[in-house]
C-alpha cells in the first residue's frame, strides 16, 4: 500500500533533477553548518589546551592579554623584562614547585627563538596533562645545542645535527643574524598542536652568547665568534616571563599578590586559564560572526528548496486534481507536499552529514599541517545532532508554506483539472 | 427512504453573486441503471456531476447520492463520501505519471477504508484486484509494473476505468470519457466498460453531448429536459 510520504517520495523521483539540485544545495549548506561549528570548538579547544598544569605566568606589567600573547603565543614583543634578581626570588619562594623562564627576543627565518631551561620539556604541559615528547633526539645540553618545534623542523625539513643561525628580532627577514654562531639541531619535539611546534628552543645561555657584546640593542662594533664565548660570563641578567607551578591551588591567589605587590620592579602574575578565557572572549565576534554566516548559508538552501516547491505548484495543480479526484482529502493533500519538504530536508541533512565527513576526512592533514587544527573523525556531538534536526525541523516549517497552497488550491480547484 | 441511488428534487444551483445555472424539479436513477446523459457543452453538465460528486453545494433542493444526503454536507463529509461511494472517469486520462499502471489503479483504496472493506469481505486486495480489472479490462500484464507513459491513448483509458471501479463504487461518473477515442475503440471501450460495471453492481451516469452513443445505454435523458433554465440563459464558466 502506498503511503502518503511514499507517494511524495515517488513524485519527487519524478521531478528528480530539479528535486537533486535542491537536496545538493542544502547538503551543501548543512555541510557548511557542521564545519563551521567543528572548526569553531575545535578552534576552541585546541586553543585552550595551549597550556597547561601551569599555575601562574609572571613577566613585566602589562595587560593580562599581551602576556599571554607573547608569553604562550609567541606574537608581539614583551614591553620590558624581568630581572635575573627577581626570577630568583620567586623561584626561591616556599609555595613555588617549579619555574620555567623563557628568553624571547630573537627568531629563525620567521619562528621564535626560545631561550629557557631544560625544565621546560618537563614542566610544560597541555591538552590536559600531556607533556612534550621528544620524536627525535634529546633536550639541548651544550650553549649550541638546539631544540626545533614539529612544525619547525618539517617546514624548513631540518634534521638531527642541522646547524641553524638565529636571526636578532622578530621578524620574517632580519638584517641582523647571529652568523658566528651557528646552533646545532640536538632535538625534534613530536607535534602538540601548540605554538611550541613553531618554536626553536635553546638555552638561555645560548641566548646570552649570542648578545655578548650587544649594548642597546645594537650589535658589537667587533663581531665575536664562539672561541669567544668561551671564556665570557653566561650568566642571564634578565628573562622575558617565567611559567610557575605552585605546590598547591591554594597558594595561587597568595603568590600572585606577592608578585604584583612586588617591590623590585612592576611586575605582574597572571592565571593562565582566566587569560585564555578573555582572549578567546576576544575572538568571540568572529566566532559568533561564522556561525551567523553558516546559519544564513542553511536559511538560503532551505529557501532554495521552498522556491522549488512553490514553482512546482502550479504544473502540480494537474497532479493535485488527481489525487483528490481519487478520493484524497485537502489535509491528505497537505501531508503530502509536508512530505515532500520533510524528505527533502532530511535527505539534504544525511547528505550534508556524509559530504561533512568526506571534507573532513579530506581535510584533515591539511588543517593539521598549515593551521595545527585538530579535526579529528569523531562522532558527531549532542549539538550537532540538534543542529541537523533543526535544519530538518526549519525544512517542514519552511514547507508549510506550499503544502497551505497546495491545500487552498485543492480546496478551489476540487476536481476540475485546469491547466 | 428512498430506493433510488440518485435522488433530486427542486435542486437549484448557480455561481455566487450570479443568476442560477441549475434547476431540476425531479431525476432518479435506480441502482444498476446506466444513464447517458447528453447536454450541449455549457448546459450544465460538467456542474450536475460536480453536485453529484459533491465538489459543489447545492443552493436549496433535495441531493441524495446512495442514500447520503448531499446538500448540507460539508467538506470532510464530502471528501469521505466521494472517497467511498463514487468512481470518476475523466474526459481526459488523468493518471500519475509517476506510479506504475497498477498502483494508479489502486490508489483510490488508500484513500477509502470502505473500498478497501469492501474489497476484504470479497476476499481480495487491492493489487490482485487491479491486476485483475486491468485484464479484464484487456490490458496485457507485461504493461502492469510498468509505468503508465508507455501507454496507447485506448489503454491509458481503459487504466482510468479500472481506477474508477476499483473497490465497487456503488455510483460512477464519466465525463466524455470517449472523446479521445476513434470510433472503433469506443464501442469496445464502452463494452468492457459495461462488463465491468456489471461484476461491480455499479450505477453509470455517462455525460456526453455526443448523441452517436446513445444506441449503447438503456435510458437516456438530455439536460435540457432535466433543466427548467434554458441553456442560452445561463453560461457556464
Amino acid at each position: 500500500m502506498l503511503t502518503l510520504s511514499r507517494l511524495a517520495a515517488r513524485s519527487l523521483w519524478n521531478r528528480r533533477t530539479t528535486a537533486l539540485l535542491t537536496l545538493l544545495s542544502i547538503a551543501v549548506s548543512v555541510t557548511l553548518l557542521l564545519g563551521v561549528e567543528r572548526v569553531r570548538t575545535q578552534a576552541k579547544l585546541s586553543f585552550a589546551n595551549t597550556l597547561s598544569g601551569t599555575d601562574l605566568i609572571i613577566g613585566a606589567r602589562t595587560g593580562q592579554v599581551q602576556l599571554l600573547l607573547y608569553s604562550v603565543f609567541r606574537l608581539g614583543n614583551a614591553t620590558n623584562n624581568i630581572r635575573w634578581e627577581s626570577y630568583e626570588r620567586i623561584r626561591d619562594l616556599q609555595s613555588v614547585r617549579w619555574t620555567v623562564p623563557l628568553s624571547l627576543g630573537d627568531s629563525h627565518r620567521g619562528y621564535r627563538v626560545l631561550g629557557t631551561s631544560t625544565d621546560y620539556f618537563t614542566h610544560y604541559q597541555y591538552a590536559g596533562d600531556h607533556t612534550l615528547r621528544f620524536a627525535q633526539g634529546k633536550p639541548f645540553a651544550g650553549t649550541f645545542d638546539a631544540v626545533l618545534g614539529a612544525e619547525v623542523a618539517s617546514k624548513l625539513n631540518y634534521q638531527i645535527g642541522d646547524e641553524i643561525i638565529v636571526a636578532h628580532g622578530a621578524g620574517q627577514t632580519s638584517f641582523v643574524r647571529h652568523d658566528t654562531m651557528p646552533f646545532t639541531v640536538t632535538g625534534i619535539l613530536a607535534r602538540t598542536g601548540t605554538p611550541v611546534d613553531r618554536t626553536v628552543h635553546v638555552s638561555l645561555e645560548g641566548i646570552e652568547a649570542i648578545h655578548l657584546g650587544w649594548e642597546g640593542g645594537a650589535p658589537p662594533r667587533v663581531q665575536l665568534g664562539v672561541e669567544d664565548v668561551a671564556q665570557a660570563d653566561l650568566q642571564p641578567q634578565a628573562i622575558t616571563a617565567m611559567l610557575v607551578g605552585l605546590t598547591g591551588k591554594f597558594q595561587v591567589f597568595q603568590v600572585q599578590r606577592w608578585v604584583n605587590e612586588y617591590r623590585g620592579e612592576p611586575l605582574m602574575a597572571i592565571m593562565p586559564g582566566v587569560a585564555l578565557q578573555e582572549l578567546w572572549g576576544l575572538m568571540g565576534v568572529a566566532e559568533k560572526a561564522l556561525v551567523v554566516i553558516a546559519a544564513f548559508v542553511v536559511v538560503a538552501g532551505l529557501l532554495g528548496m521552498l522556491t522549488m516547491i512553490l514553482s512546482s505548484l502550479n504544473e502540480r495543480r494537474r497532479e493535485l486534481a488527481i489525487l483528490r479526484a481519487v478520493g484524497a482529502r485537502p489535509l491528505q493533500i497537505l501531508g503530502l507536499m509536508l512530505s515532500e519538504a520533510g524528505i527533502l530536508s532530511l535527505l539534504g541533512a544525511l547528505a550534508g552529514l556524509l559530504l561533512f565527513h568526506l571534507v573532513l576526512a579530506v581535510a584533515e592533514p591539511f588543517a593539521l599541517e598549515y593551521y595545527s587544527l585538530q579535526l579529528q573523525w569523531q562522532p558527531l556531538t549532542l549539538y550537532e545532532w540538534r543542529l541537523l534536526g533543526a535544519v530538518v525541523a526549519a525544512g517542514v516549517l519552511i514547507g508549510l508554506w506550499p503544502s497551505w497552497r497546495a491545500y487552498r488550491l485543492s480546496l478551489a480547484d476540487g476536481m476540475t483539472i485546469r491547466v | 427512504m428512498s430506493e433510488n441511488l440518485v435522488d433530486i428534487q427542486n435542486l437549484r444551483f448557480g455561481w455566487p453573486g450570479q443568476s442560477p445555472v441549475l434547476d431540476i424539479p425531479a431525476w432518479q436513477v435506480a441502482p444498476g441503471e446506466r444513464v447517458f446523459l447528453q447536454g450541449a457543452s455549457g448546459s450544465g453538465k460538467s456542474t450536475l456531476l460536480g453536485l453529484l460528486s459533491g465538489v459543489h453545494q447545492p443552493v436549496s433542493g433535495h441531493l441524495m447520492v446512495d442514500g447520503v444526503q448531499l446538500s448540507g454536507l460539508k467538506g470532510a463529509s464530502l471528501d469521505r463520501f466521494r472517497a467511498d461511494h463514487l468512481g470518476y472517469i475523466f474526459q481526459s486520462f488523468n493518471l500519475l505519471p509517476y506510479l506504475s499502471v497498477v498502483e494508479n489503479v489502486t490508489l483510490p483504496c488508500h484513500f477509502s477504508r470502505a473500498r478497501r472493506e469492501r474489497l476484504k469481505s470479497l476476499g481480495l486486495n487491492a493489487r490482485r484486484e487491479g491486476m485483475r480489472l486491468l485484464s479484464a479490462l484487456k490490458l496485457p500484464d507485461s504493461v502492469f509494473d510498468r509505468s503508465v507513459t508507455g501507454l496507447s491513448i485506448g489503454q491509458q483509458q481503459r487504466v482510468a476505468v479500472a481506477r474508477a471501479l476499483i473497490g465497487r463504487p456503488p455510483l460512477v461518473l464519466a465525463d466524455e470519457p470517449t472523446s479521445a477515442l476513434d470510433a472503433a475503440t469506443r464501442g469496445r471501450f464502452l463494452e468492457l466498460l459495461f462488463r465491468e460495471l456489471e461484476a461491480a453492481q455499479s450505477t453509470l451516469i455517462f455525460v456526453s453531448h455526443d448523441d452517436g452513443l446513445r444506441q449503447f445505454f438503456d435510458r437516456h435523458d438530455s439536460l435540457a429536459d432535466l433543466n427548467r433554465i434554458h441553456p442560452e440563459m445561463a453560461e457556464e464558466l
